[in-house]
């Protein structure tokens, strides 16, 4: 019996020759056999068409997922946003520490304490009791009456008090 | 390949925290770790994400690159196992198995055929090459990955091997297998 496991031993679906195994064969293609051995083989393949078969199918594996992977796949990668991938990956690179932490996101941030601002601007404003008396009052006091003149300091209405004592 | 010089320098910048040493890093190798994420994952999307993680991760830990492998060698190694993590990741969430086997380009691929290619085209090359991705799709995880590094990126057994950490006669029998299989499925 043949012990040399570079032989076939078992049969194949896809190979008729018996002298060489297709493990053999798949790793002559990818150049891994030693020199005597790619020697003997190539030799062989100028005589059998089945093995020639075999590593002409080997190889056109490789370059159909070559081919396919170069053109769909670059195809897709061509439209990958290289700046933006880029700049979200620069956001990661920042520097960490206290001023990293600082000026990470710093315009959001500047964004945020100009609002905080803003609300409280509104809130000390809005909301506050306005500066000054509510009227203008003016009063004239006898022993008998009293009588005040009040007039609103925004709509202007004039409002007349009188009370007798 | 980048020449080390140059690849040392920007290993120095990177550790240093320059900025535009980033973007350097990102426009020099984003497409060729896309090429290799979407070789393992089929899935374009994903392949996006896994590479966005993998620079984030380079980010982070470049003070502990050691250049042992090269920076290229690295970010490969960091890719595949971000790959592997993503797909097991979906095999948990049951997506993997009952996402469609179909490649996410297969609308794109016949598509664009139906309207403008001709007969003899629809059954030429461009079918050969959806069926081989489809085929790939249900290779094992372990061969479709030795396959991908093998005729994408062109490592010998060697390179594999060290990459993988398995021995050099488990790449050559997963190489095989992986073609093996892919010419069953294709045969069917």
């Amino acid at each position: 019996m043949d012990d040399n496991p570079r032989h076939k031993e078992n049969g194949s679906m896809t190979q008729q020759c018996s002298k060489y195994t297709e493990e053999f064969i798949s790793r002559f293609v990818d150049n891994e056999l030693d020199p005597v051995g790619t020697m003997e083989f190539s030799s062989h393949l100028g005589d059998c068409q089945d093995c020639a078969e075999v590593v002409a199918k080997f190889q056109k594996l490789g370059t159909l997922f070559n081919t396919h992977i170069n053109t769909h796949a670059a195809r897709q990668i061509a439209r990958v946003s290289r700046v933006d991938m880029a700049t979200t990956l620069l956001d990661y690179a920042k520097p960490t520490g206290i001023f990293g932490r600082m000026t990470d996101h710093l315009y959001i941030k500047l964004a945020s304490l100009t609002a905080v601002a803003a609300l409280l601007i509104l809130a000390v404003f809005q909301g506050a009791p306005p500066v000054g008396p509510s009227a203008i009052v003016k009063s004239l006091d006898t022993n008998a009456s009293s009588v005040m003149i009040i007039e609103t300091i925004k709509e202007k209405h004039t409002i007349i008090w009188f009370s007798e004592t | 390949m980048a020449d080390p010089i140059e690849e040392q320098e920007l290993v120095n910048r990177l550790k240093k925290g320059q900025q535009w040493a980033y973007q350097v890093l990102v426009t020099r190798y984003q497409d060729r770790l896309l090429k290799i994420a979407y070789g393992i994952t089929l899935d374009m999307e994903e392949s996006r994400e896994v590479v966005q993680d993998v620079f984030v991760s380079v980010f982070k830990h470049i003070h502990s690159f050691r250049g042992e492998a090269g920076l290229w060698g690295w970010l490969r190694k960091i890719t595949i196992n971000a790959c592997l993590n993503w797909k097991r990741k979906w095999k948990r969430r049951f997506k993997w198995h009952h996402t469609s086997l179909e490649p996410d380009n297969d609308h794109l691929l016949y598509g664009a055929q139906k309207d403008s290619a001709t007969p003899e085209s629809i059954l030429g090359e461009k079918e050969g090459e959806t069926d081989l991705v489809r085929a790939i799709h249900k290779l094992p995880e372990k061969n479709r990955l030795v396959f991908v590094l093998n005729t994408l990126e062109g490592l010998s057994y060697e390179e594999i091997a060290q990459t993988l950490r398995i021995r050099k006669g488990t790449v050559a029998s997963r190489l095989f297998h992986a073609r093996k299989q892919i010419l069953a499925s294709l045969n069917h």
